[in-house]
């Protein structure tokens, strides 16, 4: 869908944010326990190393005893539930997550909010690639098509619910994404994978894992393309590639190195204006990055990791008659390109027994380069520089103190402070209790700092954007009261939240009269809009066996929003119930069933303010795994949205019942 | 502040000590007293603790009122010696903060290494006066790794790392795995520089690698390139803690805090109210855990499923 096409469709939008650090894990963070070597001075064997915890190196799992030393609600959506789902594309993974909401604006452009999901630009959360920040720098959102990455390269998800950019930088917002790759350890062999499902899914894997002495690798290419939804002109085509090395030079150091492309075509269509032909558009995507680590201790450490992503749009179109003009047909072009550099720091030490301290800085470069955008063939940039700390800091031995702030110099938006500060209670074991505030800021993007869209017809008044001035940041102030409590006997832990988040100055853009104006009016960003989001959050899983895994999460929320612009009403934008449940069973010889339930009350269509009737959708999967020697095969169905809930998400977008069935080979 | 701590700390304990004797009634009612010494302020000693006294009070509301005091404490200052019936000590730090003391009360050591205390104990300097001592030890006895491992894997080749600590479990595991006839390649590591090298090595010849705990060896510096190696070469870790399953091992033996603050509180009731009162001979837990990392096993192709001798020691060793 092309830029135009969202100004003449009366959606509300605003554009993304910048920035954003990595944070080592809070599960690995909270999983290194107080360390002695596991001996004493005299050299005598200690019990320390039965009980004392170590740094997780392979495993699939939720981290739980990590979760509850964390300063903000923590979710994880491991391997056995991205499996379980049966989901093909990456950001409907966080339907699993408690109180997300994901959408599609287009069969390749996928939105995902935090309790909110205001337009199609997911610009509030930060989303992490194994560190590296994702998101596109002009008019901001994750370009989830375009990672260069598959589902099956996930290891795991974690998901902070709730902002800190104490740790993890400036678009750290309502939360926090961070995808985990599977480590080329893993990963042994050749495996091949087929999808082909009825809205013309089809889908080919291929990927070799192997090592040469201590450096381990993996190669993935995939292929995609389906039909997007059925009343939309918006299939796609995706090409990938993606390579991970990781190096160990020694027992201290180690490397990784991860490239990746990927390219594809994408039919756009505009169903709010018919002067936009459907047409395609052609995306690319590359990254590099590296990352040195060197472990001095299991207390201390210290990394250095340099990467660099680029997105490419070309899309440039005619459009259809324009009556205004004599039926003449104009041009549009709306390529554009993005760079992002950036280099980061960090240290990871344990000053004393009681506390545990990181801090880091990192600098980043932003080059964007978008004619129709700023009306200039220059390239823009913005630079920002960070530093931060963290502190883990136990009163006693039941009580914890997190304390985080960062603050960021951005060439845009100013220089600001980020402060977090939390408490976690054991009152035992397997109950703790949880207060924590925290303070964030979204920086504004280039496209909201200095907009100048013109319609590209030589006469004076083509104005559609202009630079009203520089908007603020947006910002949050967010409070939790959590309880973690974990009950062993019947397999069960229960996360459960109280929150109230304040988002101010939220940036959205208005149209006002301008003589400059091609109807004499034209659109600037501002600081326009506040929200308070209130309510309850929780997330249970439970394990009565090995054979079972039930996953349940729940949201009830209460929004007020100033509503300021009619282009989009933040009061609407989310549902006062979210539900999800994922449920699954193995049996024997290698079956395996789950279902993956995903309720949500009404709420404002993705692109409009029209309102929508709550969604209901039942996902099923049945599979048969079958191993012998060193190969896996395995076969698999997939049922998505079994009753056919007709609601759409947004106008002409509804994803019928779709099936496919799967088929994946390993040989070792 | 270290002054300061130190006369809080003697203030305590000469509370501590002196309680019982403020209470000679409820002594003469039978109602002993506990003196728990933990090494360090921490979860599993807590734990333990608590486990001890739930299992002493379930049925028995006259069960003992007992007193905590940490390693530190007791080193900060010479104490009287206490007036309670029974100490514990948990861990090494205990075990050596009680050799300074000299406490003429019958002990149980326990959370220690088997190897720890009879080195302390070969010392001369250990309180521990025939059945007037006895020890829980942390670590599981080598004959039940080895037949766990068997169970698990059948005749496989075993390697074994054996750093400057563990090199004393030589003898015996070589009669453990005679027993089951089970084919063992050993190899000494006497610096940190010659650990991979001599990992790398054996992994090319065996079939499972059985971790003994040794601080040069096992550690969180090292814990991520062994299991990052051994998974490189598809060579099961069978390990001796919970953190290594989490971490990534394949498999480990271990016994809980909770499995051994069960067996210790058998043993302080047998003393305290049997009749004989006397503490028996030190042993290895007799519970203990099995637990699989089945994602890593998954993922160098084992299941387990054609095991069954293996899943019912896992299934037993698990129904707590």
């Amino acid at each position: 869908m092309s830029f135009i096409s969202k100004l003449f469709s009366s959606a509300s939008r605003s554009f993304c944010a910048i920035s954003a650090m990595l944070r080592l894990s809070p599960a690995l963070f909270a999983t290194a326990m107080p360390g002695y070597a596991g001996a004493t001075d005299a050299g005598l064997l200690t019990e320390d190393a039965f009980l004392d915890a170590l740094p997780i190196v392979l495993s699939a799992s939720r981290l739980p005893q990590s979760i509850d030393n964390a300063p903000i609600a923590t979710s994880i959506i491991d391997r056995n539930m991205i499996v379980a789902s049966g989901f093909t594309e990456i950001p409907d993974l966080l339907r699993l997550a408690p109180g997300f909401i994901v959408n599609y604006d287009n069969g390749h452009t996928q939105a995902v909010g935090y309790h909110m999901l205001h337009d199609q630009y997911s610009r509030q959360m930060q989303v992490l690639v194994d560190g590296r920040s994702v998101y596109e720098p002009t008019v901001g959102g994750v370009p989830w098509t375009d990672l260069a990455l598959t589902v099956d390269d996930i290891e795991r998800i974690e998901v902070i619910r709730g902002p800190n950019a104490a740790s993890y930088g400036s678009n750290s917002f309502t939360a926090v994404i961070n995808i985990i790759t599977r480590h080329p350890v893993l990963e042994r062999g050749v495996t091949l994978k087929a999808n082909a499902g009825n809205n013309g899914l089809r889908e080919g894997f291929l990927r070799y894992g192997g090592n040469h002495r201590s450096f381990d690798y993996r190669i993935t290419t995939a292929w995609r393309e389906d039909e997007g939804f059925d009343d939309r002109f918006d299939d796609k085509t995706v090409k990938l590639f993606n390579f991970r090395g990781d190096y160990a030079l020694d027992l201290a150091n180690t490397l990784m190195l991860q490239l990746g492309h990927s390219s594809g075509s994408r039919d756009a269509d505009n169903v709010f204006d018919e002067l936009i032909p459907p047409h395609t558009r052609n995306v690319y995507g590359q990254f590099q990055q590296l990352k040195w680590t060197h472990t001095v201790s299991a207390d201390q450490e210290f990394y250095v990791q340099l990467y660099h992503n680029q997105n490419k749009d070309t899309n440039d179109f005619v459009t259809t008659p324009i009556a205004a003009l004599g039926g003449a047909q104009v041009l549009l072009d709306e390529r554009r390109t993005s760079n992002r550099y950036d280099v980061e720091f960090q240290h990871r030490l344990r000053p004393a027994a009681a506390l545990r301290l990181v801090w880091g800085a990192s600098a980043r470069q932003d080059e964007v380069n978008a004619p129709a955008f700023f009306n200039t063939t220059r390239t823009l940039d913005n630079r920002i520089y960070r530093i931060f700390s963290n502190a883990e800091f136990a009163v006693t031995e039941k009580t914890l103190i997190n304390a985080g702030v960062s603050y960021e110099d951005n060439d845009i938006a100013g220089s600001y402070t980020s402060p977090r500060l939390s408490l976690n209670h054991h009152f035992s074991r397997a109950h703790t209790a949880r207060l924590s505030v925290s303070r964030a800021y979204r920086a504004p993007f280039l496209f909201e700092h200095e907009p100048d869209y013109r319609f590209p017809v030589p006469i004076p008044n083509n104005v559609l954007f202009f630079d009203g001035g520089d908007p603020d940041p947006e910002e949050i102030t967010s409070y939790e009261i959590g309880y973690i409590g974990s009950f062993p006997r019947i397999g069960a832990s229960l996360d459960a939240k109280l929150f109230y988040d304040r988002l101010e100055h939220l940036i959205t853009y208005m149209g006002v009269s301008n003589p400059l104006g091609l109807d004499g009016t034209a659109a600037f960003f501002d600081n326009l809009d506040n929200v308070t989001i209130r309510g309850i959050e929780l997330s249970a899983q439970y394990q009565p066996g090995d054979r079972d895994r039930i996953h349940i999460n729940y949201t009830h929320q209460e929004i007020d929003g100033t509503d300021n612009t009619s282009k989009g009403q933040y009061s609407i934008a989310g549902p006062s119930d979210n539900l999800n449940l994922l449920a699954s069973h193995d049996f024997d010889h290698g079956y395996n069933a789950s279902a993956g339930f995903y309720y949500l009350s009404k709420m404002k269509q993705l692109a409009t303010n029209d309102i929508r009737g709550e969604q209901k959708r039942l996902d099923l999967r049945f599979a048969r795994t079958l191993a012998s020697g060193g190969n896996e095969r395995t076969f698999a169905l997939v049922i998505q949205n079994l009753f056919d809930d007709e609601q759409e998400t947004r106008l002409k977008n509804n994803i019928d019942r779709r099936i496919y069935a799967s088929f994946a080979i390993t040989f070792r | 502040m270290r002054l300061a701590r130190g006369i809080a700390a003697r203030l305590m304990l000469a509370l501590l000590v002196m309680l019982p004797l403020a209470a000679p009634a409820a002594n003469e009612e039978g109602m002993a007293r506990i003196l728990f010494v933990a090494s360090q302020r921490s979860a599993s000693y807590t734990e333990f603790i608590t486990h001890v006294q739930q299992t002493l009070d379930t049925g028995n509301p006259r069960m003992p009122g007992n007193d905590t005091l940490f390693a530190d404490d007791l080193s900060a200052s010479p104490a009287p010696d206490p007036q309670q019936d029974l100490v514990v000590a948990m861990g090494t730090r205990a075990a050596q903060a009680l050799q300074e003391w000299q406490p003429r009360t019958p002990v149980i050591y326990t959370l220690i290494p088997e190897m720890t205390f009879e080195e302390l104990r070969q010392s001369g300097r250990l309180p521990c006066h025939e059945d007037r001592c006895t020890a829980i030890y942390i670590d599981q006895p080598l004959e039940r790794q080895v037949r766990i491992l068997h169970a698990a894997f059948g005749h496989r080749r075993i390697g074994v790392l054996l750093g400057p600590t563990s090199q004393r479990y030589r003898g015996p595991l070589e009669d453990a795995t005679r027993r089951y006839k089970l084919s063992t390649a050993t190899a000494a590591i006497e610096d940190a520089e010659g650990l991979l090298p001599a990992l790398q090595n054996m992994l090319e010849q065996v079939d499972v690698l059985l971790a003994l705990p040794d601080p040069l060896v096992y550690n969180s510096r090292t814990a991520q390139s062994i299991l990052l190696t051994t998974y490189r070469y598809k060579v099961p870790l069978v390990a001796f803690s919970k953190a290594y399953t989490d971490a990534g091992a394949t498999l480990s033996v271990y016994s809980t805090p909770r499995q051994m603050a069960t067996q210790t509180a058998a043993i302080i009731r047998e003393f305290l109210h049997g009749e004989r009162k006397q503490l028996p001979a030190p042993a290895y837990p007799e519970r203990f855990r099995v637990q699989i990392n089945r994602h890593v096993a998954r993922s160098i192709g084992l299941d387990f499923a054609d095991t069954p001798e293996f899943l019912s020691i896992m299934k037993e060793s698990n129904d707590e």
